[in-house]
């Protein structure tokens, strides 16, 4: 395979690690309920864990970014008590976080339901990224070419008389060169 | 009386820094060099006066002087001395002041370096150096005094003032309001005077930047004079960010230390720009490129810093409508924008002249990494200002504010934090201009391979999850690509010099300082990624109410929980102090914890301590909560099981380290060998 084509191959498998980590990790725990409607539970019989693990995605509804697990203050202590009651009645995990939703607003999820406006949240990012990395494409070729230029021209000189090689491409590994490129630099 | 003193000098303070600024302007356009010197005097004037209103605010907070409105809001008679000093930044007022002093230090350090060899550059520093100083102490004068008193009115009402209005008495009230508990610790000694150095310290090679382009010095001279003030400010800075996870995790009960709240992005953001530009101006100084990248970075840098100010001292973020109620926020947006457009008019008017001869020759050369490296940092900085921003922007639209929260910023900073990882270990093998890619790739395998001893230890520990193992693979490539690096220079160097391993292993790291330090810190991050992979994937917790002699189990500890003691003290709380014995799995008692909470009486507010065993493998973490009240009968712990945190304490040391390694300033034979090798090339050694 071409020199040039190793690297691309790396940086390719890496994307593909990237992504696949993205799609892997994005694949949030499925909802699910304690138990059903038709058969409550005592209150006695929700853990604390329980509750927790809902109201880890719930923001406090007048806290400024306070997650609803971890608010100390006395309206969160009843909102999650709230929770514990649901989840006993039978609420689903997501029915709950609709359910606060309606009474508190779009304010109480961690990111914004991903419909009109909101849409920008989860767009934007990516959107600049790719914008952003096909300008840096464009401009590395751009530049490559014009310094392949450069280094044609430079070689039609050689051809034609003495010009010196670039000490900074010296392509010699061998130790001892090593050594002498590493004491250069060294001493400067 | 004092507070009029205070009043007074700041107010001259202000008069000297406007005057700075229109003398420096004098000088420059009408080529009087003496304005600059005396426009030079007055900045250097305003630290002495600053430090004496600094005192008064603080002989007032240590003195009980509550008639001072400012020392009523912060402190109360019940706080340690400490604690009362340094509620000298407890405050909007005291806070702004402090910021003031800190930029007058600066400015004053900077008028007093040798200018000799850059005369044209000084009265443009000094200008901007004065414009950002006298917008800090406009709001300080006029905004937010901090030497406001209060007056009793003859019509019964009291009110603040600086100057008592007619027929009034001062008030003194006999106690102060006291600072919020949450800020009552230690951390509140070392985390906004870190940041605050960090902020202020950027303002200088901004103003270095913004004389080269006003000026025409266009070369790497400017960098090379701020190098350090950029390398210093730069760790400032980062300290003060892992100061605030610290006392985050110590204080706030959720056993985490970054909730990507919008004030702490505020002071990350900066930070991300300012390192882009420490690596990115390495590239200007050897190859003459990516000037332009350099200038907006710092421009990026110096108005972020501003913005990250902005947004942690105005409401705008509790909601757009309260950011008007306080003339401090439009202030501050009027002077973002004017200094923003103002210097990207500069930078467009220099545009052309920036551009370098030299070119990228290959994707994978050093400079091309570098150029990656800024991108991803900007991409970085970009994502992070849309999820600080747009709760503002949905407020204003549609009227109801959104939260942007820890899942959008995992989900971007994740793979970018990855994509970091991975250039930071290929650009410490990459070599300059052109690239042979087989050669690249043959000397990147060998660290790529050893790296994966690292994910291979972490599976055999327990750790097994996919995203973990590859920021895993990737932290041990950078700190594989580092050992290597040092090892090879160390074997060069003795079978050069005959030195023993160690001596050579010093000498190799005092020679090059730069590099080798700049090493030490990627060392530091790599150290830093553990801890943070540890503690985001593998974090376990759980939450019970226990009675007296009941035990939990979490990871592979045990806790017992043994009784509580509450008391009330003499500062006005109630504590309630759980003991708790912590087994291993073999039954052994590894530690007692006293996780605590304060409930402070006046202010309502209860704040939790917990109780931690650190050790490098995880730390067990236990607060006592208090859903339900507290006592032997039953009281709630949550426990937290937090893997490898510790490596993310021990990475500043590692930083501090590093830093110094590369700021320390060369010797006197080093520089005069230097300079009498490459005269036209070499930086002043007086420079800081």
């Amino acid at each position: 395979m071409n020199k040039t084509h190793w690297g691309w191959l790396v940086v390719a498998l890496l994307a593909v690690a990237v992504v696949g980590f993205w799609v892997v990790t994005a694949q949030d725990d499925e909802d699910y309920r304690l138990t059903d409607p038709a058969h409550p539970l005592a209150l006695e019989q929700v853990s604390d864990d329980e509750v927790n693990r809902v109201a880890k995605y719930l923001y406090c509804p007048v806290c400024e970014n306070i997650p609803l697990d971890t608010c100390g203050t006395e309206a969160c202590s009843r909102w999650r008590e709230d929770i514990r009651r649901m989840l006993a009645e039978g609420y689903s995990r997501n029915e709950i976080i609709e359910d606060f939703v309606t009474r508190y607003g779009d304010r109480v999820r961690a990111e914004p339901p991903p419909e009109g406006l909101h849409l920008l949240v989860y767009v934007l990012p990516p959107v600049l990224l790719v914008a952003g990395a096909v300008v840096l494409y464009r401009t590395v070729r751009a530049w490559m070419a014009a310094s392949a230029e450069v280094a044609a021209a430079e070689q039609a000189l050689a051809a034609a008389g003495a010009a010196e090689g670039d000490p900074a491409s010296a392509p010699d590994l061998e130790d001892d060169e090593y050594i002498r490129r590493l004491e250069e630099e060294l001493n400067r | 009386m004092a507070a009029i003193v205070g009043q007074a000098v700041i107010s001259v303070a202000l008069i000297l820094a406007l005057y700075a600024v229109f003398a420096s302007l004098y000088a420059a356009y009408q080529h009087r060099p003496e304005w600059a010197t005396s426009a030079q005097r007055a900045l250097l004037a305003i630290f002495p006066l600053l430090t004496v209103a600094v005192g008064i605010v603080v002989w007032g907070l240590v003195t009980y002087h509550y008639e001072l409105t400012y020392v009523h809001e912060v402190s109360e008679r019940a706080m340690p001395l400490y604690l009362r000093a340094t509620a000298l930044w407890g405050g909007q007022a005291g806070s702004l002041l402090f910021w003031s002093w800190l930029m007058a230090a600066f400015a004053a350090a900077v008028t007093l370096r040798d200018w000799r060899r850059d005369r044209e550059m000084l009265p443009w520093v000094v200008m901007v150096t004065a414009v950002t100083l006298a917008f800090f102490l406009f709001l300080n004068v006029v905004l937010e005094s901090p030497f406001k008193r209060f007056w009793l009115l003859p019509n019964g009402d009291i009110e603040a003032f600086v100057l008592p209005p007619a027929d009034a008495q001062l008030f003194v009230p006999k106690d102060g309001r006291g600072l919020n508990p949450l800020l009552r610790h230690p951390g509140m000694v070392a985390h906004p005077p870190f940041l605050y150095l960090g902020f202020v310290g950027f303002v200088i090679p901004y103003a270095f930047a913004m004389a080269a382009l006003i000026v025409g010095r266009l070369d790497a001279r400017w960098i090379r004079l701020t190098r350090r003030w950029a390398l210093i400010s730069w760790l400032f800075l980062y300290l003060g960010l892992i100061l605030g996870s610290r006392w985050a995790y110590d204080v706030l009960g959720w056993g985490g230390y970054w909730g990507w709240d919008p004030v702490e992005i505020s002071a990350f953001m900066p930070w991300l720009t300012g390192t882009a530009f420490l690596h990115s101006v390495m590239i200007q100084e050897r190859r003459n490129m990516l000037k332009h990248w350099n200038m907006l970075l710092i421009i990026l840098t110096y108005d972020l810093v501003i913005f990250g100010t902005f947004l942690t001292r105005s409401g705008v973020l509790s909601s757009v409508h309260s950011f008007a109620q306080s003339a401090i926020g439009p202030a501050f947006f009027v002077f973002i924008t004017l200094t923003f457009l103002g210097s990207m008019a500069l930078l467009g008017w220099r545009w052309n002249d920036l551009r370098g001869k030299e070119q990228i020759q290959s994707a994978w050369s050093r400079e091309a990494l570098f150029l990656y490296t800024n991108l991803v940092f900007l991409s970085m900085t970009a994502v992070n200002f849309w999820g600080v921003v747009y709760p503002i922007v949905s407020e204003l639209v549609t009227n109801q504010k959104a939260t942007v929260g820890p899942p959008y910023y995992e989900r971007v900073m994740g793979p970018l934090s990855a994509l970091m990882l991975f250039l930071m270990g290929v650009a410490t093998v990459a070599p300059w201009g052109k690239v042979d890619t087989r050669r690249l790739w043959r000397m990147a395998i060998k660290p790529a391979v050893v790296g994966l001893a690292l994910p291979a230890w972490a599976w055999w520990q327990g750790y097994r999850k996919p995203g973990a193992l590859l920021g895993f693979a990737l932290i041990g490539f950078v700190i594989a690509v580092l050992l290597y690096d040092i090892a090879r220079g160390t074997w060069a160097r003795r079978r050069a010099h005959k030195e023993p391993w160690w001596l050579a292993l010093a000498r190799l790291m005092t020679r090059n300082r730069r590099r080798y330090g700049g090493y030490i810190v990627h060392l530091s991050i790599a150290i830093m990624g553990i801890g943070i992979i540890g503690i985001e994937y593998f974090q376990l917790e759980t939450q019970r109410t226990l009675a007296a002699g009941e035990r939990l189990t979490l990871g592979e500890y045990t806790m017992v929980y043994d009784s509580v003691a509450i008391f009330n003290t003499n500062d006005g709380r109630q504590v309630a102090r759980a003991t708790v014995r912590v087994l291993d799995e073999q039954g052994r008692e590894v530690a007692v914890l006293y996780p605590r909470q304060d409930y402070y009486i006046r202010d309502q507010q209860p704040m939790t301590i917990p109780g931690v065993l650190s050790t490098w493998g995880e730390e067990f973490y236990v607060l006592l909560v208090s859903w339900k009240p507290i006592t032997t009968e039953g009281a709630t712990f949550k426990v937290y099981y937090n893997p490898l945190v510790k490596f993310l304490w021990a990475a500043p040391w590692v930083a501090i380290a590093g830093t110094l390694l590369a700021a320390w300033p060369e010797g006197r034979r080093r520089r005069s060998r230097a300079r009498a090798k490459a005269p036209a090339a070499t930086p002043a050694p007086a420079s800081a």
